[in-house]
This record gives C-alpha cells, structure tokens and sequence, in this order.
C-alpha cells in the first residue's frame, strides 16, 4: 500500500509566544518511500518532527502518524514503538558504555534486532565497552544511528543525520538508510541541508520554508512536473508578466527570460511565443533549482 | 531499566549522602560518653530569664540519658535539617531536562513522561527512605558500644517521621526542577522553601517538629495530622510536576 500515508498532517501551527514556528504544514508521507525533508534553518523542519513525535504540542491542526493522532498521549506511545528517532544533536546519555546504551535501548522495544545491533556496531567500528563521552561527534552519530536502525522501527525519523560527518562517513550512512529501507521496507523521514545527499536517496520530497509545507511530492514527479525554459531575445528581455498560474519563478536576464514553471509546460511556453522570441528552450531542473527558486518565491511572497 | 537508570543518575548523590549521615550518626552515637561527662561537670549559670534557665536546664536533663541524648542532639536538631538538604539534592535535576544530556533520547523511546518522572521520583524516595532509616538505625546499633540501650523501635519511628517529611521537600524539588533545565536553581530554592517554613510557621505546628519525632518522645504517639498533611503535600507536587511535564515543549 505505498499510497497509504504513514504520517498526515493538516494546518499544524505551532507559536512560542509571538515567534510562529508552523504557519500551516500540511504534509502527507506514504508508506514505504524514503522522504528527504528539506527547508532554510529555522524553517520548522525539527519543530515539525518533533510534532510527530509528541515533543511539541502544536498551537492547531492535525498530526497523525500510522493513523493515530500524534497529539495524544496514549496513541504518542504507540507511535514511538513503532518509530525511532535520531536527533539533531544526537542526544545520548553521557558517561555509560555503548553496550550498555544499546541493552538500556533494547529493552523499550519489543521488535528490537539484535542481529542488526551486533552487526552496524561492527559496521560501524563501534566498541561496545566506550563511553559515550570518548565518542567524537561522527562516532556519536553512527552509535544514534545504530540504535535506532535496531529498534524494529516500521519509521525512521532523522533529523539531520548527515550532520557533522566526513564524506566517507555520509556516503556510509547514505547506503544504510537506502539499505534498511530496501530490506525492511522501513519508511524513512529525514531532514536534510545537503540537497545533493537528498538527491541521491529521496524518492519523496517534502520541502518546508517559514512554517509551511510549499513542495510535497514524489521526486520523479517534481523532476517531470518543475522546467525551466529558457526564452532568448534578440535584444533585451521584455518586462513581461505571464498569466500561466504554473509559473513558479520569472527572472529577467539581458536577452533571456527565464522561467520556472509547474505543470504548466506547453502553457507557458505558447505564452512566451507569443513574445516573439529568437529561441526557446525547454529544460529539465534539479532538485536544487527546485528548492532554490521555491523557497525565494514562497519568501518573496510572504513578505509580499 | 528507567529504575535501573534513575539509580545511576542519583547514585553518587545517595551514596555520598548516605555516607555523610552515617559518620555524623555514628559519631553523635559514640561521643554520648564523652558529651554526658562534661555536662555532668558543668552548673547551670545563674541568669536573670528564668524561663531562659528552665529551658537550659531541661536541655541539660536530657542528654543525661542516652535516649534524651539522641533525641534532643540528633532526631530533633542536625538530621530534619540534614534530610531536608538531602531531600533537595535527591529530588532536583529532572530526567527530561531541556537541552539536558540525552533528554530528546528519552523521549522518543516509548515511555510515557509520568513514567520517567514517577520512576525518577519513586527511585529517589526509595534512596531517601534509607537515608532516614540507615542513621536512626545507626543509634539502636551502637547504643551498646556505650554501654546503652536505644530501642530499634523508637529509631524506625524517628527515621519515619523524619522521612515522611522530608518528602515534601523532594517533591517540591521534583516539581521545581520542571521549571528549570539545571540542578542548581530547584536545589537553592527548594532550600530557601524549606527555611521560609521554618521562619514562618510556628513551632507547635511546625514540620521540622513532625519530623523531629517530638510527640514520639515526649508521648509515644506519632505526630499524625503533620504526617498526613506532609504526605499529601508531596503527593500533591509530585503530581503538579508531571502534570507540568506532560504539557511542556522540548
């Protein structure tokens, strides 16, 4: 059922005090897939993780996970049986063994693997007998990472897991995630700022910028979905306004016009003819041109 | 395995706690001798305030027997005191401290936060319940080196009483460390709490006298409406605590 969402959320907003973390994320995960959650810093990225996990109690709105409401208590502990977590800090306790950490972790979970734990300790070149306090910033990451990829977890959620890694150790984790997804069939959700990291496993997207959800989809369908096209003139650019409401971004450049557009391809591009221009281009984009110009047009009109 | 970690957490604390009422318990027990004897050599001075000279010369009466000894030095001086700092100690730094080691950890295993905060508080509960008894019980067992006798009853009583209230102070402490990310602050305050109550509320109805065991030394009843309203006052904070947890962002 890859089109069954594993989380759901609806007009999430959450303020501390005047400062508004969530202005509205609507957000629908389906089961199965590996979603990279992108967005600015500050952009609600951890905030709304830690929704769905019962950390934070949104302002309004509708969270759920597996189908049950993030929001309550009772169903939050269900919740975290089936979903593990690893955090930006890669919070653990100071001063116990890894093997004891592992032993203290194992016993909330009734699905805990074992196998899985004894072999990413090796995978890792974890010792069991270390302190949590001797372990550098990467160590630490790869010991959150083991623990949670042990639980049993149908979900994983990581923020920022990336963090803090050297490109070895990324390329690493990057194959552990894609791994555990493909073996188990673990539905993965993890924020990232390394959109060429996200590129290389995502098959889901979810981008967020100041509090809202502004690109939710399918990576394969952003690709077909996002173009740019390239309208060249034989002299300056006119200041032209297209009426397609599939334009995303418009920019003007010397002689070219420059358009992103959503679903809205032939539209756009019968609209520009009619500009008269020496040639026009139809690209494909990035997933960073997709963020890029997302973001700067969802700011834009935000503070518009 | 959260009894198993809220142990590890407060361990030090309990243990060096335990330790230091141990030594001073142990000392008061066997300097009765020597404390007796001077103040057999002593006279009462002659002052003005009789009343003054009443009170001195009961206090005087008292240490005579090893029991007034006991009771006046230790059960109702030094140990509500010391408890109530122990208390603080063993109920301040929550589990779920924002920004505290491993704190994101811990809410993510599925564990509800009353269940962190219960096991936390039980565990120093438990850890206070000795430290009120392993003293008292300390006299019972060395009133014999001195040649004395101190019954293991009237030490249980004691330590009871002392513990019971000293109950008010961990859960007041257990409630403030909700409010704050440190051990310090919930520590210092819980504390002045403790010396604002007994700046204020007097003697007769005091809580430092329900724990100090009197209306058991002087009438071999326990001081019951004290007791009961202590230990409602602590279940009632240590309730308002995870109720203030189970709201609170992280």
């Amino acid at each position: 059922m890859a089109d069954e969402p594993i989380i759901e959320t609806a007009g999430v907003h959450k303020s501390y005090g005047s400062v508004q973390a969530l202005a509205g994320v609507d957000l629908r995960i389906p089961r199965g897939v590996v979603c990279g959650l992108l967005g600015r810093n500050g952009a609600g990225k951890t905030t709304t993780i830690k929704v769905l996990l019962g950390m934070v109690r949104p302002t309004s709105g509708k969270a759920s996970v597996f189908g049950l409401p993030a929001t309550d208590a009772k169903a939050s502990l269900v919740i975290r049986t089936r979903a593990a977590f690893v955090s930006e800090d890669k919070d653990l306790y100071a001063g116990v063994t890894i093997g004891e950490l592992v032993r203290f972790t194992a016993a909330f979970y009734p699905n805990w693997r074992a196998d899985h734990a004894s072999e990413y300790l090796a995978a890792f070149e974890l010792r069991a007998d270390a302190t949590t306090r001797e372990l550098s910033r990467g160590m630490r990451t790869k010991l959150a990472l083991l623990l949670a990829l042990s639980t049993g977890a149908e979900l994983l959620i990581l923020d920022e897991p990336m963090a803090g890694l050297d490109p070895a150790a990324i390329e690493q984790v990057l194959k552990i995630i894609v791994q555990q997804a493909g073996r188990d069939g673990t539905t993965v959700l993890f924020s990232s700022h390394q959109l060429a990291d996200v590129e290389q496993i995502a098959d889901h997207i979810a981008i967020v910028d100041r509090g809202r959800v502004v690109v939710d989809g399918a990576l394969d369908e952003l690709r077909d979905q996002y173009r740019r096209i390239q309208v060249v003139f034989d002299g300056a650019a006119p200041d032209a306004k297209l009426q397609s409401k599939g334009v995303v971004r418009l920019r003007r450049d010397g002689r070219v016009l420059s358009v992103l557009c959503r679903s809205a391809e032939a539209e756009v591009v019968a609209e520009t003819r009619a500009l008269n221009p020496k040639g026009i281009d139809v690209l494909p984009v990035t997933l960073k041109e997709i963020f890029l110009e997302t973001v700067g047009v969802e700011s834009r009109d935000a503070v518009a | 395995m959260l009894w198993h970690k809220a142990w590890v957490d407060t361990r030090w604390r309990f243990l060096l706690a335990l330790a230091l009422l141990l030594v001073l318990a142990c000392g008061s027990s066997l300097t009765f001798p020597s404390v007796r004897d001077f103040l057999a050599s002593i006279e009462v001075p002659v002052v003005a305030n009789e009343e003054a000279a009443a009170a001195f010369r009961e206090s005087l009466e008292l240490t005579r027997s090893f029991r007034g000894y006991a009771w006046s030095q230790w059960f109702a001086q030094s140990f509500p005191v010391l408890l109530t700092l122990m208390a603080a100690l063993l109920g301040s730094g929550s589990p779920l401290v924002k920004g505290g080691s491993g704190a994101l950890f811990s809410l993510a295993l599925p564990v509800s936060r009353g269940r962190w905060i219960g096991t936390r508080t039980g565990t120093a509960l438990g850890e206070l319940f000795v430290l009120a008894l392993a003293p008292s019980l300390a006299f019972a067992a060395l009133a014999p080196v001195v040649g004395e006798r101190f019954a293991v009853s009237e030490a249980l009583a004691y330590g009871l009483s002392a513990f019971v209230g000293a109950s008010v102070f961990l859960g007041l402490a257990v409630l403030l460390s909700t409010l704050f990310n440190d051990v310090w602050r919930p520590l210092l305050l819980t504390c002045v709490g403790a010396l604002a109550i007994g700046a204020i509320v007097p003697h007769d109805y005091g809580l430092f006298r329900a724990m100090g065991g009197e209306s058991y030394f002087f009438e071999g009843t326990f001081a019951w409406p004290a007791l009961l309203v202590s230990a409602a006052a602590a279940a009632g904070l240590v309730y308002a605590a995870a109720a203030r947890i189970a709201r609170r962002d992280f």
